[in-house]
């Protein structure tokens, strides 16, 4: 979607923080072919995934996309983090669990615990669980009811937004018993 | 570097390229972790025995299956600079998911109760998990390892390398003896 200026400024800045490097980054220029098809094969890794995407424009927002490459954005947190569950990754959504950040896991675990650390989402810390799949995620970062429910921090407005959004989808958003606690905190 | 704020970590690992791992690091193997230490150090890893060392052997797989999260955290940190690559899981069907999935085990760790799946009571299971690991899922070494990690023997009866006693040294206990045996080499 296209905008002029005077119209991207109106726009409710929503803030999606990528902590994932299945959905930015490219390794086609360090590594092997065999490599790629490897991480494609057993790990979900996808080539099209988000690495061009610095901002997406909806009707109402403006989706910044933040990366470590590419965090240049007003100061505070995200509004959501989208974080994998490697075993550092884990513990690190683990250390901070109770800051209020809804964090959502990125992860070929999706609907089930950890194989690394046998742990539920919810005990880590991830308010929702994605599937793996960069053109979901494009999709859900252009829904505008999601957006409206993170920016607001309304739970049912976020939970109505991912049935809405999940309607006819093998694998919808799922939501975490930890939402609730998240969005608890004031931030 | 272990006094940081968790914040100021997460922080750190938004505005850091190099904060976090890459594609590919995410199974960061014991094998890969040790070679990143460098040199000669890999083969000396705790568990690397010297079979191992002369057939390039530097990752063991071990699942860990005890139920009660934070005392299966603690096993599966006790192990992160040796030479097993951990799994965990806290019911029987979460372990079987892994064992099905993942497909490669060297090692295996059960407690002598866990439920059946989330949510349900402890039962005794430990005997009925082996003897699905070593018959009925498709993992890929057949001369599977079998402890026991339990507060009681009575419920065993199939044939374990080794029983450990949960207690106060029972985590120390249980590293010392996967740890010997794994430097012992091949039956």
């Amino acid at each position: 979607m296209t905008a002029s200026t005077e119209e991207v400024r109106d726009l409710e800045i929503v803030r999606i923080g990528i902590l994932t490097p299945y959905l930015f980054d490219d390794v086609r220029d360090r590594c092997d072919e065999e490599y790629i098809k490897d991480q494609e094969e057993r790990y979900g890794y996808d080539r099209d995934n988000l690495i061009q995407v610095p901002q997406m424009i909806t009707s109402r927002h403006r989706v910044l996309i933040e990366t470590p490459d590419n965090c240049a954005g007003p100061s505070g947190f995200p509004q959501l983090v989208i974080h994998g569950s490697t075993r550092p990754a884990e513990e690190r959504v683990e250390s901070i669990k109770g800051s209020g950040i809804v964090v959502a896991r990125y992860s070929i675990f999706y609907g089930g615990p950890s194989h690394y650390s046998g742990s539920y989402p919810e005990d880590a810390g991830y308010a929702l669980d994605i599937p793996k799949s960069p053109d979901l995620v494009r999709s859900l970062l252009t829904h505008e009811g999601f957006l409206d429910g993170l920016v607001s921090r309304e739970e049912g407005k976020i939970r109505s937004a991912l049935e809405e959004f999940g309607s006819g989808l093998e694998e919808p958003v799922l939501v975490t018993p930890y939402l609730t606690e998240a969005l608890a905190v004031q931030r | 570097m272990e006094d940081e704020c968790p914040m100021e970590r997460f922080l750190r690992a938004m505005n850091s390229p190099t904060g976090f791992m890459k594609p590919g690091e995410k199974f960061s193997t014991a094998s890969a972790r040790l070679r990143a230490k460098g040199g000669l150090r890999a083969f000396f890893a705790p568990g690397v025995g010297f079979e191992d060392f002369n057939e390039g052997v530097f990752c063991k797989y071990l699942l860990v299956v005890e139920p009660d999260s934070g005392l299966r955290r603690e096993i599966l940190s006790s192990f992160e600079e040796s030479v097993f690559d951990c799994y965990g899981a806290g019911t029987f069907e979460d372990a079987k998911r892994v064992l099905d999935v993942d497909r490669k085990l060297d090692y295996l760790v059960v407690a002598d109760r866990f439920p059946q799946s989330r949510g349900g009571v402890p039962e005794a299971l430990a005997d009925r998990l082996v003897v699905h690991a070593r018959e009925h899922s498709p993992i890929e070494r057949p001369n599977l390892r079998c402890f026991g990690f339990v507060e009681s023997e009575s419920g065993l009866s199939v044939p374990y390398r080794g029983i450990i006693r949960k207690g106060e040294s029972g985590v120390r206990d249980l590293y010392d003896m996967l740890i010997a045996d794994s430097e012992g080499g091949a039956d």
